[in-house]
Formats: structure tokens, C-alpha cells, sequence
């Protein structure tokens, strides 16, 4: 009788501890998850995926998608990936790691840059040299 | 790992950089749940629905509290722990509202199928939401978990949702057919608190969850409307226990409405954003404090007064309870004890009436003198004993009314005559006048109208020293009314007097002066029979020394 009055209190809230329990641990304690995140991608070298800076999208910035476990990435950056170059790249024969380039095929607004498209920069005196001719 | 595009909260769950409802949804209300469910709680902890009530609280606070945290945090696994809760805190939120339903609707605890019932919807989430079907990963970018896994066991408790409102829908129905007209008003306070809050929840926030995983919102801030849900239940049930002290709680819609009022203000902390904002805020928190102390001491006073007044309210209904069967008793006594003093007394007028007559031979002036008194005395002692037994019988409901038509003004005039001779010997003039437009027909029983004649116009004679006394039989056809009007220039009396005149054992103060006998009951058996008999008795007087008038109405037959 007393088991029946109290069949929830003996079955779910144990199960329901457990399973709060796990999660913690899981996710807490080994970050045992994958992380996604943007990496960086050179627009002359790779084919890159567009963002923009804000709302307006007045800027924009090229990145390539990354994905892998978040312990690799502790392991090699700590609790941030800002300013952690090993992000960007998978290490050798790190499991479950991918690094997604924009695919042209099958992704819109892909970026790929050519030489012209590189901004010139006047070698150091040029400018000079020719104010004073004019 | 941290979103390092996000700033880090401060006192864990409070930043800038999320939408302005977020803390005025999620705060005010799972405070004014966690208020309401502990209140209902430590009232009665022992009690099931009580129990229930405070677990659905608590379970919707933590679910609130989680998105809190879920929407201010940077921390990935602290987000992905809390991710994961969402779903599971969802489906035992359900049950909870169906099982809090089942034992208010039928005052018992469920049977344990349906225990066995729960325990099963919720083992697949209990099992999967550790795992990848729940949530598998996280985006830093976004600061968000990775949705599309979820999706299925996202959809499973929010049909769990749509499962409880469906079972606490048919149970309402059901429970309603049954119930009493005061339990149903409580059924619908309570099923349309609980479906509404249901509804809100379950679909906005799913709607919220699709809409943004489909990408037609940025993010799920409109979940955030879903939360106002469990405002209306809460208030449901602070107005169940105002009206109806559901839960066994009494308490008085002003002190709820100063809790409520105290809440409204403080939540305006949740978007008080300068300074001046919160000192003001705290200044009209402090105000409404005071104020709403102020209010309930004087309303616990006034409640105190109350109580006490009531407590006194019951003492003198038992007290007049029994005063009432004490005076059966008496009246039972009065009239034992006066059958009892009937029948010597008869014997004693009859022979003092014979003695008197010269039956037993003749008798010395002297001798007839003293017999004289004891035939006087003895037929005093005979009238009263017929008063005392004339309010037992009133009393006790044995009063017989045999009502026949006669002609009032005939009778009347019959005792006038009757009593003309003891008026004379007083020296006090008695007059008879009749001013009938009808008959002077009247029904009622016409030994009791007689008595009461007598009795009125006897009282006139009595106590008028000296001057008249008037009899005047008159009618109202258009009230179709007959009154017999005596009018006396006796003692009079104060308007006192008048007030508790007709009362039992009640003689005028200035009686005395005129007439040291009398039991003071006349005039109460003659008011009595004479209502029961559809009439009234009233009296008037300018005062003392000024006269007094007696009218006898009577219903008129036409």
C-alpha cells in the first residue's frame, strides 16, 4: 500500500536524478559534445562562406565552418577559441573533426577572390615621387 | 568553452544583451508561483492536492530558471546541461497538472494504473535526455545548441502537453456533470486556469522553437510570452481561495490583492534600467508596502471583531435556545399547576356564592362581609388561573379558534350592557356609539372576540377614576376593516408604556396607583388571540393623565 501511494516518489524522481545526473556529467563535467563554430578562410586561396558584420551588412567577413569535439578544442585552446589559431584546422588524425569550405554546387553566395581583386598598395616612396613631379 | 561574442553575466543570469521581456516574463511570475504553491503548501503539507500544487511551482520555476539561464549564459556546457532539461521539466510539468487535476476533481489520491501511466510517458524522456536525440552539440557562434537533433523528443513533450490538456478537458467534463452548483463554479475557476496556462505554455513555446528551427524568426524570444500562462492559473486559484477557501485556506481577497500589488510593483525591477528608474521603483515599493500593512492590520482587526461578535452571535442563539425550552417548561407548569387550582377554586366560588345566596341559612352582616372578600379574592384567583392557562395554550399552540360570521357591533353592545352596572358603581360614565357604513360582519371566533371586549373595555373602567369611557364600533369597507375603538379619560400613559405593553406580565408603571391587582397578561392573550385570528390590537395615549384609546381590528366580511 504504502509502495503504491508513493509509486512516483520510488520511480521517477530516482530516474529523474539520474538523468539530471548524467546530463550534468556528460555535458559539464567531459564535454562530451561536439562544438561548432566559424574558422578562419582566406577568400584567394579557399571558397569561403560570406557574413556580415552587422544587420546592415556594410561589412563582411569570410570564414569556413568547423565542427569537432569539445574536448579537442579545450584541450588545444582552453576555455575560448578567440585568438587560437590551432581552431581553425583539424590536428592529425583527430577523430570527428571537419573543417566545411563553401561549396558552389550546393551552397549560395560562396566567395572566391582573384588577383584583381586584391587592393594595390603603392610601394614605400612611390607616392612622394610623384607629387613632387607634378 | 565560452561564446566569447556574448558578454559573461553578472549574478549568473543577469547581462544586457537579451530581450527586454525576458526577466519581467520569467521572474515575476515563477516568484508569484513559488509564493502561491508554498503558501497552499505550508498550510497543509500533508495534503496531495497541496503537494502537487507547490511541485508545479517548483517544476515551472526550474523550467523558467533553466531559460534564464540558457538565454544569459556563455558557458556551452552549462547551456547544454540546462538544454536538456527543458524538455524533461516539460513532460513532468504535464503530468503534474493532470495528476493535481484528477485528486482536486475527485478529492482522492490516482489509482495507481494511472501512476503506471505517467511513470511510462515520461521513461522515454527520462532515458533519451542525456543523449544525442536530445541535444548533440553547440554552436558557439550563435550561443545556441544544435536544435534539429531534439527535434523529435522536443515534439514528444509538447505533445505530452497537448495529452494533458486533453485529459484534464474530458475529466472536467466529467467531474462537472456530477458535481454540486458550488463545486462547479470551482471546477470552471480551476479547468480554465489550468488549460489556459497549458496552452499558453506548451504551444507558444513550441510554436517558438519550430518557427525559429524553420528560420521564419531569428531567435525564440516569443517563448517568452508563454510563460503569462501560469500568471492567470495563479490567479485563478488565489481567487478560489478567496470565494471558495479552496485548499482549506481562508483568506481575504484584500490581503491577496496587497501580495499581488506588492508583485506588480516589484516587477518593474525587471526593466528599471537607470537608476532613477530602480530608487523610484523602491520608493513606490515602499510606499505600497506600508500602505498594504496598514490596510491588512486594520482588516485583521476588523475580521477579529468580527469572529467575536459572531462567537457572541451563537452563545446568545444557545442561550436563547434555551430560554426558550426553559419557558416551555414553565408555561408546561403553569398550566399543571393552574388545572390543578381550577377545580378547589370552583368548589370554593360555588359554595361562598351559595353561603352568600342564604343556601345554608342566613348569615351575619359581618360573616357576609368576610365571605364577601373570600368571594372576590377566589374569583380573582379564578381569572388569573384562566390567563395563566389562556398563554399556556398560546404557547404551546393549543389555542382552538372556532371562526363563525357574526355581527361584532351586537356583541359588543351586549357587554357593554353587561358591564354598564360596574362602571356606574365606580362612578364612570360608559357610553356605546355605532358609526358602521356596512353590517359590522366580521369572522372570527366570537367567544375569543368577546373575551377580548371585555378584557380592553373592563381595563378602561378599572383604571378611569373618574369621567367616561367610550365604545365606538366603526368600519373601513375600503379596507374592509371593523373597529372597536374604546376610548377612556383614565390614567393614561407614556409612550414607554406603550412600547411594552402588550408584553407578557407587563403592567403600566403608573397601574399601581389605580389598580393593585391584575397578572398583567390580559392584554398580551388578547393581542395574541386576536392576531391569530387576522386582526390587531393597537393603543394610544397623549400621556399620562391624558387618557388612553384601545382599537380592536377586525377583518370585515362583506
Amino acid at each position: 500500500m504504502h509502495f503504491q501511494n508513493y509509486f512516483l516518489s520510488y520511480t521517477v524522481v530516482p530516474l529523474l536524478l539520474l538523468t539530471i545526473a548524467t546530463s550534468y556529467y556528460r555535458f559539464v563535467i567531459i564535454e562530451d559534445y561536439a562544438v561548432a563554430y566559424e574558422g578562419e578562410c582566406d577568400p584567394y586561396t579557399q571558397t569561403c562562406f560570406v557574413g556580415c558584420e552587422d544587420e546592415t551588412c556594410a561589412e563582411e567577413y569570410y570564414y569556413s565552418y568547423v565542427e569537432r569535439r569539445a574536448t579537442a578544442v579545450s584541450e588545444l585552446c582552453g576555455d575560448t577559441i578567440e585568438g587560437c589559431d590551432e581552431a581553425n584546422f583539424c590536428g592529425v588524425g583527430e577523430n570527428r573533426c571537419s573543417v566545411t569550405f563553401c561549396d558552389p554546387d550546393t551552397d549560395i553566395g560562396c566567395e572566391v577572390l582573384t588577383e584583381r581583386d586584391i587592393p594595390y598598395e603603392a610601394p614605400e616612396g612611390e607616392y612622394e615621387a610623384l607629387s613632387e613631379n607634378l | 568553452m565560452i561564446c566569447h561574442y556574448y558578454p559573461e553575466p553578472s549574478y549568473f543570469i543577469f547581462t544586457d544583451s537579451v530581450p527586454e521581456l525576458l526577466y519581467y516574463s520569467h521572474i515575476p511570475v515563477s516568484i508569484l508561483a513559488l509564493a502561491v504553491g508554498f503558501f497552499v503548501y505550508q498550510h497543509n503539507p500533508k495534503k496531495v492536492t497541496n503537494r502537487l500544487l507547490f511541485l508545479i511551482a517548483i517544476t515551472f520555476s526550474l523550467w523558467t530558471f533553466s531559460n534564464l539561464i540558457a538565454w544569459t549564459n556563455v558557458n556551452s556546457g552549462l547551456i547544454l546541461f540546462v538544454w536538456t532539461l527543458f524538455g524533461i521539466l516539460s513532460a513532468v510539468l504535464s503530468i503534474l497538472c493532470i495528476y493535481f487535476m484528477y485528486v482536486f476533481l475527485y478529492q482522492k489520491d490516482a489509482p495507481t494504473t494511472m501512476k503506471v501511466a505517467f511513470m511510462l510517458l515520461l521513461l522515454p524522456l527520462l532515458i533519451l535526455t542525456p543523449t544525442d536525440l536530445n541535444v548533440s552539440g553547440f554552436n558557439i557562434t550563435n550561443c545556441d545548441a544544435f536544435e534539429f537533433e531534439g527535434f523529435i523528443l522536443n515534439l514528444y513533450h509538447n505533445m505530452l502537453g497537448g495529452l494533458a490538456m486533453l485529459w484534464i478537458g474530458v475529466m472536467l467534463l466529467m467531474r462537472y456533470r456530477r458535481a454540486s452548483a458550488v463545486f462547479r463554479k470551482q471546477i470552471i475557476l480551476m479547468g480554465l486556469g489550468i488549460e489556459f496556462f497549458l496552452g499558453t505554455f506548451f504551444s507558444i513555446t513550441f510554436l517558438a522553437s519550430y518557427l525559429t528551427l524553420i528560420g521564419f524568426f531569428a531567435d525564440s524570444r516569443f517563448e517568452m510570452y508563454g510563460m503569462f500562462g501560469m500568471f492567470i492559473f495563479m490567479l485563478f486559484i488565489v481567487v478560489l481561495m478567496v470565494e471558495f477557501k479552496a485548499f482549506n485556506i481562508s483568506i481575504v481577497a484584500p490581503k491577496a490583492l496587497v501580495a499581488l500589488l506588492m508583485l506588480f510593483v516589484a516587477s518593474q525591477y525587471t526593466y528599471a534600467t537607470s537608476t532613477t528608474g530602480v530608487i523610484l521603483t523602491s520608493f513606490t515599493l515602499t510606499l505600497t508596502l506600508l500602505s498594504g500593512l496598514i490596510l491588512i492590520r486594520s482588516i485583521d482587526s476588523e475580521i477579529a471583531s468580527r469572529k467575536r461578535i459572531e462567537e457572541l452571535l451563537k452563545k446568545l442563539e444557545h442561550n436563547n435556545k434555551r430560554l426558550r425550552e426553559l419557558d416551555s417548561l414553565k408555561s408546561e407548569f403553569v398550566s399543571i399547576a393552574s388545572h390543578q387550582l381550577r377545580s378547589p377554586l370552583t368548589v370554593i366560588k360555588g359554595y361562598t356564592s351559595m353561603i352568600l345566596e342564604g343556601s345554608f341559612g342566613p348569615v351575619q352582616p359581618k360573616l357576609k362581609e368576610v365571605i364577601g372578600h373570600i368571594a372576590s379574592s377566589s374569583q380573582f384567583m379564578a381569572s388569573s388561573v384562566e390567563d395563566y392557562l389562556s398563554v399556556s395554550r398560546i404557547e404551546s399552540g393549543n389555542m382552538k379558534y372556532n371562526c363563525v360570521d357574526f355581527n361584532v357591533a351586537t356583541e359588543v353592545e351586549t357587554i357593554v350592557d353587561d358591564l354598564r352596572r360596574t362602571a356606574t358603581q365606580k362612578g364612570v360614565l360608559l357610553y356605546s356609539k355605532t358609526n358602521l357604513t356596512k353590517r359590522g360582519m366580521v369572522n372570527a371566533d366570537k367567544g375569543k372576540v368577546q373575551q377580548i371586549v371585555q378584557n380592553l373595555l373592563t381595563n378602561s373602567i378599572k383604571y378611569t377614576p373618574k369621567g367616561s369611557v367610550t365604545v365606538l364600533v366603526h368600519d373601513e369597507p375600503k379596507k374592509k376593516l371593523v373597529h372597536v375603538e374604546i376610548t377612556d379619560t383614565g390614567i393614561g400613559m407614556s409612550k414607554e408604556t406603550i412600547a411594552t405593553l402588550f408584553g407578557k406580565f407587563v403592567r403600566a408603571k403608573n397601574a399601581h396607583t389605580v389598580n393593585v391587582t391584575g397578572t398583567g397578561l390580559g392584554l398580551y392573550i388578547s393581542k395574541e388571540m386576536a392576531e391569530k385570528m387576522h386582526g390587531s390590537i393597537t393603543a394610544h395615549s397623549e400621556g399620562e393623565g391624558k387618557g388612553s384609546t384601545f382599537i380592536l381590528t377586525l377583518p370585515m366580511v362583506m
